[in-house]
């Protein structure tokens, strides 16, 4: 069973409970981009206050995942990292250029919203 | 606390012991002679003067009976620990009474003096002994000016350590200026250990209070560095990772130079010129989620979509 996506009005939720296996992280990229497409989903909010590790590999799946949706009118916004994991992430140099960050779920609902507050269309 | 310490006693030759056997022969006679002698130099000595003063004739015998010993089980029964342990005491005693290094030295030379002049007497009768005596005291002074200023070098370097944490404690502050605002002024050096701290306690505070800005002020900072200034993008960029934004004030005309002419890059920083601009930019941000106005040192983020 991969992770659970939920949809949520014009958003989808995921919460990441545990460290995911490689091809965890590419079923749940391709489950990802899937729905919001299917949904036309205008934003996604990853919860990864469950991880405790965040590596190199976890943070090129989430980058690659924000920019496949932003090519499919998605933004992404992940919530919830905990202080010990983006203390880490930096110190490795690791970033997520491409998607939002809050505090938590809360946060990341405005964050989402606060980036998909302009409504662009499909010309 | 010295009694907890083990010290190895020296490695000495059989004819090297031998010699020291016969030093404490020679000197225990003397002792309490040239402790007198010793005294009464100390009385023109300023910083031993009032040390001296400050003890009753039954305290200083009572002291003298004790370091004689200490020297008879060491040279003639070969029971350093003890002795080795009362010099380190010695040590530490001074360094936290403020006696300067140089100030043992002159009690040193008084001390060799003293004894000078009574293996002087020896000399008279018998040139070899006293030589080999001389050369003997000379091995015993350097070994134990080496012991005791060891153990002086390591109080004070725990005393600096502990300033230095003390020091590291009290200036990271995290203050909250209003809901979901914080600021960090930053004072002083930025080693990788403070940054660390730093950058914790920064985490912390913006999880414990829900802050969307921080303002992170240099203006205190005397030396920013390639090393430094990497440092300060880390915790701005574990920050955002967090989803506040950081704003970077402070940065004086001097340490801007420094930074372009070392090509440093504060990637992913948005930096503002002083405190107030800084808060003034967070609060619009809070506002209206806009961050006009901020200079940001990267071109990665420009997709990030934001406003």
């Amino acid at each position: 069973m991969g992770v659970p996506i939920l949809k949520q009005g014009e958003y989808l939720v995921v919460a990441i409970q545990d460290e995911l296996t490689d091809t965890g992280w590419h079923d749940l990229r391709t489950d990802l981009v899937a729905r919001a497409g299917k949904y036309r989903s205008r934003g996604v909010l990853i919860d990864v206050s469950a991880m405790e590790v965040m590596d190199s590999f976890a943070t090129r799946m989430l980058d690659g995942i924000a920019r496949m949706l932003r090519f499919r009118g998605a933004e992404t916004v992940v919530a919830g990292m905990q202080p010990e994991v983006a203390f880490a992430m930096a110190q490795l140099g690791l970033r997520l250029p491409n998607t939002g960050t809050a505090l938590d779920m809360d946060d990341g609902f405005i964050e989402l919203q606060r980036r998909t507050r302009p409504v662009t269309h499909v010309r | 606390m010295s009694d907890t310490v083990t010290f190895t006693a020296p490695a000495l030759r059989p004819e090297e012991k031998a010699a020291l056997r016969d030093f404490h022969h020679f000197y225990e006679p003397h002792a309490a002679a040239i402790n007198d002698e010793l005294m009464r130099a100390c009385q023109d000595m300023p910083e031993w003067a009032p040390i001296i003063r400050a003890m009753t004739p039954e305290q200083m015998a009572e002291q003298n009976k004790r370091s004689l010993a200490l020297q008879r089980a060491a040279l003639l029964e070969d029971q350093w620990q003890p002795y080795l342990a009362d010099l380190h005491t010695q040590g530490m005693q001074y360094a936290k009474a403020g006696t300067s290094f140089s100030s043992w030295f002159k009690i040193i030379s008084a001390y060799r003096n003293c004894i000078r002049d009574r293996l002087q007497d020896v000399a008279r009768t018998d040139m070899p002994r006293a030589t080999k005596l001389g050369e003997a005291m000379n091995g015993l002074l350097d070994m134990v000016m080496g012991f005791i200023g060891e153990a002086y070098l390591a109080t004070k370097e725990q005393i600096i350590g502990q300033q230095q944490e003390a020091i590291r404690e009290i200036s990271t502050p995290v203050l909250q200026v209003r809901d979901q605002l914080l600021i960090i002024p930053i004072v002083g050096l930025v080693d990788t250990h403070r940054a660390r701290l730093l950058t914790e306690g920064l985490l912390k505070a913006i999880r414990e209070r829900r802050a969307k800005g921080v303002v992170m002020d240099i203006t205190g900072v005397p030396i920013v560095d390639s090393k430094v200034a990497n440092h300060l993008a880390q915790a701005c960029e574990a920050a955002r990772l967090m989803g506040a934004l950081v704003v970077m004030t402070g940065i004086s005309s001097e340490i801007a130079l420094t930074l372009v002419t070392i090509g440093a890059q504060l990637q992913g920083v948005r930096t503002v010129g002083d405190l107030q601009g800084g808060i003034e930019l967070i609060e619009r941000f809070l506002a209206t989620g806009s961050t006009s106005g901020a200079v940001e040192a990267s071109h990665d983020n420009q997709a990030r979509g934001e406003g």
